[in-house]
């Protein structure tokens, strides 16, 4: 551990907006690990993860002297990868689009699975997929509140949006999560239960 | 605690951030209503299978920012700054100016002192992008409405994630559910219930709601009741445009 690695988020963004690479190194270097769960957990495949950290560093690089040290760093930047993560689904949408005006066969084909590299077992891949079939709004405030382990007025924060909302969005995203991973006319809690 | 305050409460149950005495008061609620406790368990069964989900590795210390620009304030950046006062002055000159041609702004000078004077303003138009406004009328059968449903707070919840989820579009202006009592009627129908000649009896179905949306068109607020929780119950769904009456003088 350096000098830089001691000293607080607020210290070394200062010190980065002054022009230490050391300090936007060190800050970018305690905050990565987060960056890339959070962005693993948005796209729901690691490639698509590497996408949106490099998005949301290069965002980070290009605004940081603009941040105001009034606000939390990790806010801030959690709120960057959210976008980024928006952008990159956006695009991908976009690109699946285009692909299907180009062949008609695309267009009533399945999508792909988030990553075929990230084999999962089935479990564990249903999980995924019913966190990934959700809506964007209602994806962002169940990550953060449950992989991230950010408290609710942290979420809604890093959303700029108001606590009851978060809530409401988080207690929607969990009904949904349950719908798809329990079958219809089905015990819900012998089912969620199964190891 | 009742069932609609528990349910209001499930988020920080489920994710222990409840105060003692709410966690407390939700205890014994569990305790006694069969449906919250099912609610609860089946949620948090759901927030432990989320964790089958495993954590993705880290794709390592990435040390590439080492070669980025330096991101100290340049020189060109400083003389921008130095010249950023008086744009900004400019730019804020040109458009009093602008605003003063366009309110038809006189200037006159008289004994050395000069003042504005205004052309009378013209009356004022309609409002131009406003998005119309359309109201929902949520209808359901008697049977529906009077029948206590063992899940009656989840379903509120439901009805008012909807909600926020519009309003945070910007689309819903405002919402409410009717009482589940039979309301008043008022008019000639008072006269003839009184005389036993009652015409108008109320349908097969209930107004138990509504919600006034913004939407371009019919279509748009047609798209919007379709996603209504309120039709998966059953219900039927009204919707009419809100007429735009002409303003007081």
């Amino acid at each position: 551990m350096n000098d830089a690695d001691a000293r607080s988020d607020r210290e070394l963004v200062r010190l980065a907006q002054g022009g230490s690479r050391d300090a936007l190194g060190a800050l970018l270097r305690r905050w990565n690990d987060p960056m890339v769960r959070l962005a693993h957990r948005l796209t729901g495949s690691p490639h698509d993860a590497e996408d949106v950290r490099q998005r949301a560093l290069l965002k980070c690089h290009a605004a940081l002297p603009r941040f105001k040290a009034d606000a939390e760093f990790s806010t801030w930047l959690f709120r960057i990868v959210v976008n980024a993560a928006r952008d990159v689904d956006r695009s991908r949408r976009v690109g699946a689009r285009n692909a299907a005006s180009l062949d008609p066969s695309v267009a009533h084909s399945r999508p792909a699975p988030p990553d075929a590299a990230d084999e999962l077992p089935e479990s564990a891949a249903a999980v995924r997929d019913a966190v990934m079939a959700l809506p964007e709004h209602l994806r962002s405030a169940i990550v953060l509140r449950h992989y991230l382990s950010l408290p609710f007025p942290a979420v809604a924060a890093v959303l700029e949006k108001p606590e009851t909302t978060v809530k409401s969005h988080v207690l929607q995203a969990l009904r949904e999560v349950r719908r798809s991973l329990v079958p219809q006319h089905t015990d819900p809690t012998v089912r969620i239960n199964e190891p | 605690m009742n069932c609609q305050e528990f349910q209001d409460a499930l988020p920080d149950l489920l994710y222990a951030e409840a105060a003692a005495e709410t966690a407390d008061a939700a205890l014994r609620h569990r305790e006694t209503c069969d449906a919250c406790r099912a609610e609860f368990e089946s949620l948090g069964a759901t927030v432990e299978a989320l964790n089958r989900w495993p954590e993705a590795k880290s794709s390592g210390d990435d040390t590439t920012w080492h070669q980025w620009p330096d991101l100290r304030v340049r020189s060109g950046a400083r003389l921008r700054r130095l010249w950023a006062p008086i744009v900004t002055g400019a730019i804020a000159a040109a458009l009093f100016f602008a605003v003063l041609v366009a309110a038809r702004a006189q200037v006159r000078v008289e004994d050395g002192r000069w003042s504005l004077a205004f052309a009378d303003r013209p009356a004022p138009g309609p409002i131009a992008d406003e998005r119309d406004e359309f109201m929902l009328l949520l209808y359901q059968r008697p049977a529906v409405r009077d029948e206590p449903s063992t899940d009656t707070a989840a379903i509120v919840s439901e009805y008012r994630a909807w909600a926020a989820g519009l309003r945070d579009q910007g689309r819903l202006r405002a919402g409410e559910k009717l009482d589940a009592d039979d309301g008043w009627a008022i008019g000639a129908i008072e006269e003839e219930r009184a005389a036993g000649t009652e015409s108008f009896r109320p349908g097969p179905l209930v107004l138990a709601g509504f919600f006034i949306v913004k939407a371009d068109s019919y279509d748009g607020a047609a798209d919007i009741a379709r996603t209504c929780p309120h039709l998966k119950y059953g219900g039927r769904i009204d919707v009419r445009r809100i007429a735009k009456l002409p303003r007081n003088p």
